[in-house]
C-alpha cells in the first residue's frame, strides 16, 4: 500500500534524514493539499469546458472577452469569489451554515485518494477501495443537508431535502450496477479492477460482458443523479428553488459548493473508467503507452463530456419522476444485470468467451440504434442576423 | 402481460429518445456560430432600415408638419420670414420654398419614440429614417437641470429648458448627446467636407436631382443660378 511513498523518500533520500512515519506523514498532507489544489483547477477548467461545450452545441460563441479566446474567464470568476463577500443570513445556524460546503468539499475530496490513476501513481492503493470510494462520495448529502437546513430558507431547505432523497435514493443503482463488475472482478481494489482489464480493449468489462453493458448504462445514468446534473438537477433547481441548497452562500464558500461538482463529477468517472472502461489501460494489449494516468485522464474527459452534452439535451425531471425512474426502472435493470454478471462469473473459459461475443453483440446494437438516431435526426440550420 | 410489455417499451422509447436528442445535440458541434461580437462586428443594416432620424435642410421648407405629427413632442421648428427681396431657393426635389426661413431644427433623441409619424407627412422628403442605429451616448445633456425630472411633464421640462444652450449632438457626426440639432450638423458635416445623408427612399432620385438640379416643368421661372447652399 505505501509502495508509491516508499519510492518517493526513497528517491529523496529521505530515509536517512527522518523516521519513516514522519516522512509518510509529510507527504500523505502534501499529497492532501495537492489533491486539494488540483481540485480548484479542475473545476476551473471544467467550469470553462462546460461553457464552451454549451456554447459550441448552442452553435454561440461563448465567454470570449477574459484573455484569448476567453479562457481567463474562470480565473477572473475565481478571483472575483475570493474577494466577494461572505454573507451569513439573519437568524442561520452559523456554525451549520460554515461547516456544510467543508463538508460537502471533504466527501468530495475524499474517493480521490482511491482512485489508481496508473500503474503506480495511487495515493492509498485500498483492498476495499471500490466500497471507500462509494462510501465516502455519499459524505456529501450530509453537507448538503446541513446546508439546506443551516440557511433558514425554505428554498434551501427543500433543495437539502431533495439533495438527500435523491442521493440516497440513486446510491443504490449506483451500488448495484458497480456490484455487477465487481463479480465478473472479483475484487474491490480499484488498482486490481484496472490490471483485471489489461490486455486491450476487449478485456474492457464493457465489451466482456453483457450485463456489465447494462451496468455501465445505469451506472452513467445513475451517476448523473449522484453529482446532481441535468436532468437531475433537483436539488438546486434554478427554475423552482432558486438555487437549492447553496441559495444563501456567497463568495469562496458558494465556490467551493461549485468545485465539489465537479470533483464528483471527475469522481464518478473516473470510477466509471476503473470499473467499464479498462481503468488505465491504453486499449492495447501491453503496457500503456506514455504512461496510464494519460489514458486515465483522456477517457474522464470523454465521459465528462457526455455529461456536460447531456445537460444540453435534456430537461429537468419532475421528482416523481426522479423517484420512479430509479425504483421501477433502473433498481430492477440492475438486479437483472447483476444476476446475469453473477451467473456469467460463474461459467468456465467458454461461457466467457460467450459472453464475450454477447456483449460485442450488444454493443453492435448500440451502435446500430445510433445510426438509427442519426438517420431520425437532421440538422436545421438557425435563420436570423442580417449577416447570417 | 401487457403491464410487462408496457414496462419494457417504455424503457426501450426513453432510451432510444435520449439517443435521438444527443445525436440531434452533437450534430450542431463544430459549425459556424451565428454570434456577431457587437462591438468588434457590426452588422450592415439594409440601406432602407429605420432607425435613427436624418433631416436635410436644404430641402426643409419649415412647413412643420412633422412636429405636428409628433406623438411625443420631440421635434422642434423654428423659422422667420423671408425678406421679400431674397429669391427663395430650390429644395433639391426642385420644389420652390416658400416664404419662411429655417433657423432651428432638433430632434430629442432621448424622447423620440422612432415611430416615423413625422416622415409621412414631409412634403418635400427631407426627414427621414436612417440605417444608422448607435445613437447611446455617456451623457444625455449639456447641463444636468435639461433632464426630465420625476413626475414632470413634458411641457413643463420645455419650459424650462434653456434650449439654445443645448448642443446638439450625433455620436455619429462627432458629437455625444441626444438632442440632433441638425442644422449644426450638416454645417458640420459640410465643414468637414463629408456628405449630407440621403434619403434612402429614393437614393438614385436624389442623386440624379442633386446632379442636374432640375427643375418641374410647370415653373416658369429662369433662376437656374440658385445658391446651392439654402439657408445656412
Amino acid at each position: 500500500m505505501q509502495g508509491m511513498y516508499e519510492t518517493l523518500l526513497a528517491a529523496l533520500g529521505a530515509e536517512r534524514v527522518i523516521p519513516f512515519s514522519v516522512g509518510f506523514a509529510v507527504l500523505v498532507v502534501v499529497f492532501a493539499l495537492f489533491a486539494a489544489i488540483m481540485g480548484a483547477v479542475v473545476a476551473l477548467i471544467m467550469v470553462l469546458a462546460e461553457r464552451k461545450i454549451s456554447a459550441d452545441i448552442q452553435e454561440r460563441i461563448g465567454p470570449n472577452r477574459v484573455g484569448p479566446m476567453g479562457f481567463f474567464q474562470t480565473v477572473a470568476d475565481a478571483v472575483k469569489l475570493l474577494t466577494k463577500e461572505n454573507v451569513l443570513p439573519r437568524k442561520a445556524d452559523s456554525i451549520l451554515h460554515y461547516c456544510a460546503p467543508t463538508l460537502v468539499f471533504t466527501g468530495a475530496l475524499l474517493p480521490v485518494a482511491a482512485i489508481a490513476w496508473s500503474n503506480r501513481i495511487v495515493a492509498a492503493d485500498l483492498n476495499i477501495g471500490v466500497l471507500y470510494v462509494v462510501g465516502t462520495a455519499s459524505f456529501g448529502v450530509i453537507g448538503r443537508l446541513m446546508a439546506g437546513w443551516a440557511s433558514n430558507n425554505k428554498w434551501s431547505l427543500l433543495g437539502g431535502m431533495r439533495a438527500a432523497g435523491q442521493m440516497i435514493s440513486y446510491e443504490i443503482p449506483n451500488s448495484i450496477a458497480i456490484l455487477s463488475v465487481i463479480v465478473l472482478a472479483g475484487t474491490l481494489n480499484l488498482q486490481e479492477l484496472s490490471e483485471a482489464q489489461m490486455g486491450g480493449i476487449h478485456q474492457w468489462f464493457v465489451f466482456r460482458s453483457p450485463f456489465a453493458f447494462v451496468a455501465c448504462l445505469i451506472y452513467l445514468v445513475s451517476s448523473l443523479a449522484e453529482v446532481n446534473r441535468t436532468p437531475f438537477d433537483l436539488p438546486e433547481a434554478e427554475s423552482e428553488l432558486v438555487s437549492g441548497y447553496h441559495t444563501e452562500y456567497s463568495g469562496i464558500r458558494w465556490a467551493i459548493f461549485m468545485m465539489s461538482e465537479y470533483i464528483g463529477m471527475v469522481v464518478v468517472n473516473a470510477v466509471a473508467v476503473a470499473l467499464f472502461f479498462g481503468g488505465w489501460n491504453g486499449g492495447l494489449p501491453g503496457e500503456p503507452l506514455l504512461g496510464g494516468w494519460i489514458w486515465y485522464l483522456l477517457k474522464i474527459a470523454v465521459l465528462m463530456y457526455c455529461q456536460v452534452w447531456i445537460r444540453f439535451v435534456l430537461p429537468r425531471l419532475r421528482i416523481d419522476q426522479l423517484m420512479s425512474l430509479c425504483w421501477k426502472n433502473l433498481v430492477p435493470l440492475g438486479l437483472l444485470a447483476l444476476l446475469g454478471a453473477s451467473v456469467q462469473a460463474l461459467m468456465g473459459p467458454t461461457g466467457q468467451r460467450v459472453m464475450m461475443v454477447a456483449a460485442w453483440l450488444v454493443f453492435g446494437g448500440f451502435v446500430t440504434l445510433l445510426f438509427v438516431a442519426v438517420r431520425k435526426t437532421r440538422h436545421v440550420p438557425a435563420q436570423g442576423g442580417f449577416s447570417g | 402481460m401487457r403491464a410487462f410489455f408496457g414496462y419494457w417499451r417504455g424503457i426501450a422509447s426513453g432510451f432510444m429518445t435520449t439517443l435521438v436528442g444527443m445525436v440531434a445535440a452533437i450534430r450542431h458541434v463544430g459549425r459556424k456560430e451565428y454570434t456577431l461580437e457587437y462591438p468588434e462586428r457590426r452588422d450592415v443594416l439594409p440601406p432602407r432600415a429605420r432607425m435613427s432620424l436624418f433631416m436635410n435642410p436644404d430641402e426643409c421648407i419649415a412647413c412643420a408638419q412633422c412636429a405636428r405629427a409628433c406623438p411625443v413632442n420631440c421635434i422642434t421648428v423654428a423659422s422667420v420670414k423671408r425678406p421679400k427681396d431674397e429669391e427663395p431657393p430650390l429644395t433639391v426635389v426642385g420644389q420652390r420654398k416658400k416664404v419662411l426661413v429655417l433657423t432651428e431644427y432638433k430632434i430629442d433623441m432621448g424622447r423620440c419614440c422612432f415611430c416615423g409619424l413625422c416622415v409621412e407627412p414631409c412634403p418635400t422628403h427631407s426627414l427621414y429614417m436612417t440605417p444608422y442605429f448607435e445613437m447611446a451616448v455617456v451623457q444625455k445633456a449639456a447641463e444636468p437641470d435639461e433632464i426630465l425630472h420625476e413626475g414632470e411633464s413634458f411641457a413643463a421640462a420645455d419650459a424650462r429648458r434653456t434650449r439654445s444652450e443645448i448642443q446638439v449632438q450625433h455620436p455619429r457626426f462627432g458629437r455625444t448627446g441626444l438632442v440632433y440639432d441638425f442644422l449644426a450638423i450638416t454645417d458640420d458635416l459640410r465643414n468637414r467636407g463629408e456628405a449630407v445623408p440621403l434619403n434612402p427612399l429614393f437614393p438614385e432620385e436624389h442623386a440624379q436631382l442633386i446632379k442636374n438640379r432640375v427643375q418641374p416643368p410647370n415653373q416658369n421661372t429662369t433662376s437656374t443660378a440658385d445658391p446651392p447652399g439654402g439657408p445656412s
